[in-house]
């Protein structure tokens, strides 16, 4: 009769720590809320992006709800910021403060733009922030830098806007053309990079009799 | 006595399948988003152009240019020796080898910074390693490599010797003529491959 006892204490125990570790370790780590399909996705999404004169327009109505986020570290916020912008530096957006109030915007439906002092320097925690699923959330198209100094009359800007950044600022085959005196057309087969392609193995044929 | 045993073996049973499904769950290497935020503390992600062209120059064999902007920007006008991967495909499976590839460095580089901004940080959630951006992308080499400004005639030696680098690399990329003899482009950069083993045929 003892030892069945003992048995199903040992079980017992076994059970607690695995279900102990298990929840230790779900609580500790975040879930994503979007496969990286879906990420794919919403990195290709055209509407990630707030123009400057945009969000000024939202900031003067008062009907859009808008609360612009200062991603820069908090010397960089004293020295200068967009008037409403509360300062939540890169690195501790995640943190379980910072990610309430977030996470409240977003159900409040206020939509919240990111910025950095360019565009980039918001946009990596942007894809992030949206990956832990917070929806309501752009970037400032420029970053701060471009929104302090941009022309106040958007159509009196010449040529290409500077600010635009996967805009291509010049005609590069031209460009080579101009100062290589010959055309140099590119040609990926003579450079072309030989990457080893792990191979899975096969099995071999074996012949016989 | 028997069914006494049986309760224990059922919940170890459990616990057991329980374990087995749970780590297949998330991807086999995927880190955390918080890890994800950490890692862009890490500003050794971002290659300056001159970086880039000197390992273009030297012919480096551990790093490899990634192209993410559509075919026909790639078609007109890139780096020499890049693949294009449009950001669209990336996660592709037939592209898999060229960033599961730890022993590179995986420059991805667009006109500007988005692009490769983008692709950036979901290759790094998928836990692959060594992966660089090119700073200020094809615009800045345009003005860096291509089109490099005078320093001041005031500024210190170090901005000077940045000048003749660029120079000397203008004359690489552009192919115009001038007292600095480079290497022609157009060697081609081989890692070794394997070659096929014949396949073993027995017989009588």
């Amino acid at each position: 009769m003892k030892q069945p006892k003992i048995l199903i204490i040992i079980a017992a125990a076994f059970a607690l720590m695995i279900i102990t570790g298990l929840l230790g370790s779900r609580d500790r780590e975040m879930d994503y809320a979007l496969s990286p399909q879906q990420t794919l996705e919403t990195a290709l999404s055209s509407e990630s992006e707030v123009f400057p004169e945009e969000l000024a327009g939202m900031l003067e109505n008062d009907k859009i709800k808008c609360q612009p986020v200062d991603v820069r570290n908090p010397y960089d916020y004293l020295e200068g910021h967009i008037g409403p912008a509360i300062n939540i530096p890169a690195n501790t957006l995640l943190q379980k403060d910072n990610l309430r109030l977030l996470k409240k915007f977003d159900r409040d439906s206020v939509l919240m733009v990111l910025y950095g002092n360019d565009q980039s320097q918001a946009d990596y925690p942007w894809l992030i922030l949206k990956q832990v699923g917070i929806n309501n959330i752009k970037v400032l198209t420029g970053g701060f830098a471009y929104y302090i100094t941009r022309p106040q009359d958007v159509d009196d800007m010449p040529g290409i806007p500077g600010h635009l950044p996967e805009e291509p600022r010049y005609d590069f085959g031209k460009l080579m053309e101009s100062i290589g005196g010959e055309k140099q057309p590119r040609a990926p087969d003579a450079y072309e990079m030989v990457i080893p392609v792990r191979r899975k193995k096969e099995n071999k044929v074996d012949g016989g009799c | 006595m028997k069914r006494k045993y049986i309760i224990p073996i059922l919940i170890l049973l459990l616990l057991g399948a329980g374990i087995l499904i749970l780590p297949g769950r998330s991807g086999e290497r995927e880190i955390s988003p918080e890890e994800l935020l950490q890692s862009l503390s890490n500003d050794s992600r971002f290659w300056s152009t001159d970086a880039v062209a000197d390992k273009i120059i030297k012919q480096d064999p551990s790093m490899l240019l990634i192209d993410v902007r559509e075919p026909e920007q790639f078609n007109e006008f890139s780096l020499p020796g890049a693949v294009n991967i449009p950001l669209k495909n990336i996660l592709d499976e037939e592209w898999e080898p060229y960033f599961d590839a730890p022993d590179y460095d995986v420059v991805l580089f667009s006109n500007g910074q988005i692009l490769p901004a983008r692709a950036w940080v979901l290759l790094e959630r998928l836990g692959y390693t060594n992966l660089r951006v090119m700073e200020g992308g094809l615009n800045k080499w345009a003005e860096t490599i291509l089109q490099p400004p005078k320093p001041d005639a005031s500024a210190p030696g170090t901005e000077w010797e940045q000048y003749d680098f660029r120079r000397a690399a203008r004359q690489y990329f552009t192919g115009g003529s001038g007292e600095i003899n480079t290497e022609q482009p157009g060697e081609t950069i081989q890692v070794p491959r394997r070659k096929k083993k014949n396949v073993v045929e027995g017989g009588c």
